[in-house]
């Protein structure tokens, strides 16, 4: 598990740092061809490794703190990005940031009602 | 003056009550929309302020929640079996959501000498994903420590 620790966070630095660089000189192509790198390395190593990479208690953690998250982060964002949108007389330059987060936040409960019911029929409705 | 405490008491009740704190909470939301509509910011800080003391008044109830809001049946609000579709659903919402506002973000960062007018909109897709993960690390570093 420490190997592929190390790994991800290698990953994680080589395409941080490609990423900046491309959004620094504004192509996009050197962004796009980092992020498939980096996924292709850690997908290859994930098949090849007989490491056991995450056990039942990391799995049950990020089960329950990506549900915390995803509440806050859509009230949040719902409320931040209505906030914006009222404001629209008085802050006209931040109207488009208000509905940027308010179609992030539709998005954010389409996708998870759509996982939901997924799992719903998974599990045995 | 008992009788009078009494019913004093009794009003204050019907505040506590589940059925009050419900309708309460769809007045707020009827307020949200009303502020979005109009475009008035006083009726969103009304809305805010109310929702302010109603979470006081939850907060001080949090241990008796359940009983508020199942008075009237027995009903389970949620079962094993919903936590673990409620949880995997995140999990896979979270990844994917997460992957596909940060690269969007970078694609309109990327682009904005070509369409300079979405690049607002990238740069708060950015910071959204920075909060995400904020909020997801924190809540991980807490559970990690309560298992």
């Amino acid at each position: 598990m420490k190997n592929y620790q190390i790994l991800r966070i290698i990953v994680a630095i080589f395409v941080g740092t490609v990423v900046g660089l491309s959004v620094t000189i504004g192509t996009i192509l050197p962004a796009i061809l980092a992020i498939i790198i980096g996924a292709m390395i850690s997908y290859i190593y994930k098949k090849k490794t007989n490491e056991i990479l995450e056990d039942e208690r990391i799995t049950k953690v990020s089960e329950k703190a990506s549900r915390i998250s995803i509440v806050f982060f859509s009230i949040s964002i719902a409320c931040i990005g209505m906030l914006l949108i009222i404001l629209r007389n008085e802050y006209p330059d931040l109207t488009q940031a208000g509905f940027t987060l308010s179609y992030a936040a539709v998005a954010l409960l389409t996708l998870y009602y759509i996982f939901y019911w997924y799992y719903d029929k998974k599990y045995g409705s | 003056m008992n009788q009078k405490s009494g019913m004093v008491l009794k009003i204050l009740s019907i505040f506590e009550s589940g059925l009050f704190l419900k309708i309460f909470s769809v007045f707020i939301t009827g307020l949200w929309i009303a502020g979005l509509i109009l475009g008035n910011i006083s009726i969103i800080t009304l809305a805010i302020i109310l929702l302010i003391a109603l979470s006081v008044v939850l907060y001080i109830h949090r241990d008796n929640l359940q009983e508020i809001f199942q008075t009237d049946s027995n009903i389970i609000v949620e079962d094993e079996r919903t936590q673990l579709i409620n949880e995997k659903a995140a999990t896979m919402t979270f990844g994917i959501f997460v992957a596909v506002i940060i690269y969007a973000s970078i694609v309109l960062i990327a682009l904005r000498d070509s369409y300079p007018q979405l690049s607002q909109a990238g740069y708060t897709l950015f910071l959204a994903a920075v909060f995400c993960f904020i909020l997801y690390f924190t809540s991980r570093a807490y559970y990690t420590r309560k298992f």
